[in-house]
């Protein structure tokens, strides 16, 4: 008798002890800092964006483009500059991000107060009509007349590829970000950039 | 007396823990595909998901979920809500890239030992490569080009990496390069769809391929080798027409049961070996399992069969504002489940021919260590045989796959001229019919799937 009460308090206590595994929480960013530090996917996150971002804001406001826009300023002729989408040429669904990456690039030029930035509500139709033929913003024909459209005088754009590889150990996807400002009126590529980083998913 | 109380529990615990498998939980919501209610089906997966709502997500990725999220895709596909199954491929997609790379050792032991579906599910080289070819549908539907491109990288990845693997499966790859084509086609691509025409070709073809390729090389120059014989005179003005892509999915593809086979047919079946030329089964083991099966003691297997769906569906003719236009199967889906399924066959039922050892050994070890805590050598032998009883009720055949798949996709292709047309299928039994406002110089992908 008493074996089969310790028998039945070992169930007990095993059928009281499977279901007390902790289920997900919703938590801050500030609560828990780490939050931000690990990956999640091979796609962007947070640290990513920064990462492209600063290496590509870095090298534009050392370039010979944002010279060119300040000495306008200066002259008192604030030039118009247009934001165009990046083409995602990944094997990543990552475009929501790089909408992210472009508002970033938006926020910067706004802020800097050397050149007036073309609202990007106002290019939705071209936008979409740029998303929908891709190659367009590289065409040099039709990147111009594009501008010319917004009348702006340099359109900020981009292209992204990734290396991507799987194995029976490891999937790895390296970035490559490639940014530019074109001269509307000449198709002339007035600054380039280039920033990559690597994702991977490993054992 | 108490070490017997404990096999004896231990075996109650066993049989507590069997489930009827996969091939159970999923049988709702294949079975309303195959009537054609995809809305039922998905109220039905959404409960096997454990979610209330479609625009919910399961947390975890453990289990069935990420076939469950494959199914729930393929539902809402078929029901033309693309841009929700667009989510759900590419999260199952991202999951099962991460259950392949996973290590599995517990599973591979439990598989050997206990029960079959114990595994982590790695999704078959058929399955991996239709993930990213439904998905791409689902991106053309809605006119995403750039979508569209992306899984087709992504299905050239895995085709990279099951090449690796020596799991290719060219055949397969007709539709899925056709697909990936005509995407980079519709974004302006040309030399890039040729290539992509190109690998269609080497794959086998499909039917509309022909004309594609005379057509790209006539108006955009892109050339490729394997494809030169098809070049020829083609009057094309692409900025005045549309391009229009059928796609139409029927039937179902074979699923997965439980089966019992004796011993002995089973020993049979694992011989064949599998196409690596292994089946699992060491001649000790061979041996001592045709000495079982001499006995009498233990007789059955447990091991999954596939189950063809009788009865279905298929085109029997597309129709542009009432005009019969060419069309024809791209891809027998039923044909590459079948051929992958007699690929592993022998080693599954090798698998199930260990546990039988397994249960076999264990049923002796319990009988002798009963024997030696009970005066009654009948008590001890029914100790044996209830652990036995448990491990077999405990032993589910592994029947995960992906069961909602159509067993075939046809396609038909043309051009219109701008403006408003009617597309019909027809297919044995019913007809579907869309309206499409074409616009000059673009796309319009329709995908008919709700239809089994």
């Amino acid at each position: 008798m008493r074996q089969s009460l310790a028998l039945l308090t070992l169930l007990l206590s095993a059928s009281f002890l499977l279901p007390g595994c902790g289920g997900p929480a919703y938590v801050r960013g500030s609560e828990m800092p780490e939050l931000d530090e690990y990956a999640m996917s091979t796609g962007f996150d947070k640290r990513d964006l920064e990462t492209l971002f600063n290496k590509n804001q870095k090298s534009l406001m050392a370039s010979g483009a944002m010279r060119r826009w300040k000495d306008a300023a200066r002259n008192g002729k604030e030039l118009q500059v247009a934001i165009f989408p990046v083409k995602n040429e990944t094997s990543e669904h990552i475009d929501s991000e790089l909408q992210a990456l472009l508002s970033k690039f938006e926020t910067t030029l706004v802020n800097s107060g050397e050149v007036t930035v073309i609202s990007r509500e106002r290019q939705v139709a071209l936008i979409e009509e740029l998303r929908m033929q891709q190659g367009a913003a590289f065409d040099p024909d039709k990147a111009a007349q594009l501008g010319r459209q917004l009348g702006a005088s340099y359109f900020v754009t981009g292209k992204i590829y990734s290396s991507s590889e799987k194995s029976g150990e490891e999937r790895r996807v390296q970035y490559f970000l490639f940014m530019q400002a074109i001269e509307v009126e000449t198709g002339a590529v007035r600054w380039q950039n280039e920033a990559n980083l690597t994702k991977g998913l490993v054992n | 007396m108490f070490r017997l109380h404990r096999i004896l529990l231990l075996g109650l615990l066993a049989t507590l823990t069997a489930c009827g498998g996969y091939s159970s939980s999923s049988e709702a919501f294949r079975r309303s595909m195959r009537a054609g209610v995809p809305a039922k089906a998905l109220t039905e997966v959404n409960a096997a998901l454990g979610v209330d709502r479609t625009d919910q997500m399961p947390t975890e990725k453990e289990a069935d979920i990420p076939l469950l999220l494959l199914e729930r895709a393929t539902i809402l596909q078929a029901m033309g809500n693309f841009k929700q199954s667009a989510r759900d491929f590419q999260l199952a997609d991202k999951w099962l890239d991460v259950l392949d790379l996973t290590g599995d050792t517990l599973g591979s032991i439990s598989k050997y030992l206990f029960s079959d579906d114990a595994t982590i599910y790695k999704s078959p080289p058929h399955e991996k490569l239709l993930l990213n070819t439904l998905n791409m549908i689902n991106y053309l539907a809605l006119g995403d080009a750039s979508g569209a491109k992306v899984e087709a990288r992504r299905l050239v990845i895995n085709q990279k990496y099951l090449d690796g693997e020596g799991e290719a499966e060219r055949s397969m790859l007709a539709l899925s390069s056709y697909l990936a084509g005509y995407a980079f086609e519709v974004a302006g691509e040309g030399q890039a769809a040729m290539r992509h025409y190109g690998d269609a070709v080497a794959a086998g073809g499909l039917p509309t391929l022909k004309t594609a390729v005379r057509e790209l090389n006539a108006y955009s120059g892109a050339t490729d080798e394997r494809v030169k014989a098809f070049y020829g005179d083609a009057k094309v003005d692409k900025r005045a027409t549309a391009d229009v892509l059928v796609v139409m999915q029927t039937g179902m593809a074979p699923y997965k049961i439980p089966h019992r086979v004796p011993v002995a047919q089973a020993l049979l079946i694992s011989s064949r070996g599998n196409r690596r030329g292994r089946n699992g089964l060491s001649s000790r083991q061979r041996a001592r399992a045709n000495s079982i099966a001499a006995k009498g003691l233990v007789t059955w297997v447990n091991y999954p069969s596939l189950q063809r769906v009788e009865g279905q569906r298929t085109v029997s003719g597309v129709a542009v504002n009432g005009q019969s236009v060419d069309s024809g199967v791209a891809l027998d889906v039923e044909e590459r489940v079948i051929q992958q399924f007699e690929q592993v066959q022998p080693s599954l039922v090798a698998a199930a021919l260990t546990r039988v050892l397994a249960r076999a050994a264990a049923g002796a070890i319990t009988e002798g260590a009963a024997r030696s805590n009970s005066k009654g050598g009948a008590l001890a032998m029914l100790a044996g045989l209830v652990l036995q009883g448990a491990m077999v009720a405990a032993d589910t055949p592994d029947t995960r796959a992906w069961v909602t798949l159509p067993a075939r996709i046809s396609v038909a292709r043309m051009r219109v001229p701008p403006g408003k047309h009617t597309i019909t299928v027809r297919l044995s039994g019913v007809e579907r019919i869309a309206t499409i406002d074409a616009k000059a110089g673009g796309f319009n992908v329709l995908n008919f799937s709700a239809a089994r």
